[in-house]
C-alpha cells in the first residue's frame, strides 16, 4: 500500500486531469476498494461493476477531495462503500422487500491476521463497539457494511419502527463518548 | 444545555448520515447543511473516519486485470489508438465534458468593441479543475484576434502560459505564449487557425518562459474550454 502522502498526491493530480496519476492511484488502491465492494455485495460480477462506478466517481470528484476533510483512504473507501450499498439496496428492491439475508451474512469477526495489522483507530472503534449492547453494535455494523435501513433493523430486532431511531441513537451517543475519550 | 442538545443532534445526525440511515429527503437536507456548516462537516468527518475502520479487516482482493482497461475506457472514452489529442494533452474526456457543461457565455469582456455585423464573436471559458485558473477567451473572426482575460490565477513563478488550439482529432497547435505581464492580452491568430476556431477546444499550459520548444505542450495542461458562438 502506498503512503498516505502519495495517495493524496495522486488524487490531487487526478483533479488536474493527470491520467498517469489515475493509473497509479488505481494500482495502489484498487485491491482494497475491490475487497470492500466484494464484502458489501458478496457477488463478484456486481463488485466489478461497482468498482467501475467507484473509480469513475473518484476521477470526477477528485477536485472536491481537499474540502471534505477526510483522510485519503477514508474518502476512497467511503465512496466504495456507499456505491456498493446503493447497488445492494437496488438489488434488494428488485427482489422485493423482506428478504432474509441472514444466511449470507459474512462473519464480522476479523481473523487473527487482520487483528495483527489493526490500526489504532480500529482498536478504538472495536473497543468502543464492544462497550455497546451486542445488538446495538451489530446494528451499526449491519447499517454500515450491509446497508440495512431503520425498517430492516426494526424488523430484525423486534423493535417498533417508531422507536428504532431512539433505540440506536442512544448507542451512537454512547459510542461517540467512548471514541472521544 | 440547549447547545449540548444541538451538538448531540448534529452529532447523531452525522452518524446516521454516515451509516446511510437517513431517508433520501433527510440525507438531502443534511447535505445542504453540510455544505455550509463546518461543525457538521467535522462531525461527519469524525464518524466517517471511525466507521471506515470497520473495513480494516476487509482483505484486499486484486480485481481482474481486464477491469482496469474497462474502467479506463469508461472514464477516458474508447482507447485512443490514433493520435489521441486528449492523451497528448494529458487531459481527459469526462473532465472536459464537465468543463464544457460549466461553460458560461462570456460577459466579462467588453464585447461591443469587437462586434461586427457578420461574424459572431467566438468565446470560451477555460477553467482549471480546481478553479485555480480561469481564462475568458474571445476570438474575433474579422480582426483575427484572440483576447484573453485571466480572471483567476497567474503563471507559476518563473514560468509562462501558452495557449493551444485543439481542433477535432488534430494535435494541439500553439496560438502563442501569453505576453508576460499583460492581462487582458491579445494574440493575433493566423487565418488558417482562425478558421478552425468554431467548435474547437482551447487549452492553456504551463511552459518555460518563451513557450514550448517542441511544438506540443510540455508542461501541465492547466485549463481547457470549448469555443462557442457568443450570443
Amino acid at each position: 500500500m502506498a503512503e498516505i502522502a502519495e495517495i493524496e498526491e495522486y488524487i490531487a493530480k487526478c483533479a488536474l486531469g493527470d491520467r498517469a496519476a489515475f493509473g497509479a492511484l488505481y494500482s495502489a488502491t484498487s485491491a482494497k476498494l475491490f475487497g470492500v465492494c466484494l464484502r458489501v455485495l458478496t457477488n463478484r460480477a456486481e463488485a466489478e461493476d461497482a468498482l467501475q462506478d467507484v473509480y469513475v466517481k473518484i476521477w470526477r470528484n477528485a477536485d472536491r477531495y481537499q474540502v471534505n476533510g477526510l483522510s485519503p483512504m477514508t474518502w476512497l473507501i467511503t465512496i466504495a462503500r456507499n456505491l456498493s450499498i446503493d447497488r445492494l439496496r437496488a438489488r434488494k428492491t428488485a427482489r422485493g422487500a423482506g428478504l432474509d439475508e441472514a444466511t449470507e451474512l459474512p462473519s464480522s469477526a476479523p481473523g487473527p491476521e487482520a487483528l495483527a495489522i489493526a490500526s489504532s483507530d480500529r482498536v478504538q472503534i472495536v473497543a468502543c463497539m464492544g462497550e455497546l449492547e451486542p445488538d446495538r453494535s451489530d446494528a451499526v455494523r449491519r447499517a454500515y457494511l450491509m446497508g440495512e435501513t431503520y425498517q430492516e433493523l426494526a424488523d430484525r430486532y423486534g423493535v417498533p419502527l417508531n422507536s428504532i431511531r431512539t433505540w440506536l441513537r442512544r448507542s451512537l451517543i454512547k459510542l461517540k463518548d467512548c471514541l472521544s475519550r | 444545555m440547549t447547545d449540548d442538545i444541538d451538538q448531540n443532534e448534529e452529532m447523531t445526525l452525522a452518524a446516521e448520515y454516515a451509516l446511510g440511515l437517513l431517508s433520501p429527503a433527510e440525507a438531502e437536507a443534511f447535505e445542504a447543511v453540510l455544505a455550509v456548516d463546518p461543525d457538521l462537516r467535522d462531525h461527519y468527518a469524525a464518524w466517517a473516519e471511525s466507521f471506515v475502520s470497520l473495513t480494516d479487516d476487509v482483505a484486499p482482493v486484486p480485481p481482474p486485470a481486464a477491469l482496469e482497461a474497462r474502467i479506463q475506457a469508461a472514464i477516458f472514452g474508447a482507447p485512443v489508438a490514433k493520435k489521441g489529442l486528449f492523451a497528448r494533452l494529458g487531459f481527459m474526456g469526462p473532465a472536459l465534458a464537465g468543463v464544457a457543461a460549466a461553460i458560461v457565455v462570456l460577459v466579462a469582456l467588453n464585447q461591443t468593441g469587437y462586434l461586427r455585423d457578420d461574424s459572431p464573436l467566438l468565446t470560451a471559458e477555460l477553467t482549471a479543475a480546481d478553479e485555480s485558473l480561469v481564462v475568458l477567451a474571445s476570438f474575433d473572426p474579422d480582426a483575427q484576434t484572440l483576447v484573453l482575460n485571466r480572471t483567476v490565477g497567474a503563471p507559476r513563478e518563473g514560468r509562462a502560459l501558452e495557449m493551444w488550439l485543439v481542433a477535432g482529432d488534430a494535435a494541439p497547435v500553439s496560438l502563442g505564449v501569453w505576453p508576460e505581464g499583460q492581462n487582458p492580452a491579445t494574440l493575433t491568430v493566423p487565418a488558417d487557425l482562425g478558421a478552425l476556431m468554431d467548435g474547437a477546444i482551447l487549452a492553456v499550459s504551463d511552459e518555460p518562459v518563451g513557450g514550448s520548444t517542441t511544438g506540443a505542450p510540455t508542461g501541465d495542461v492547466l485549463a481547457t474550454g470549448a469555443v462557442q458562438i457568443s450570443v
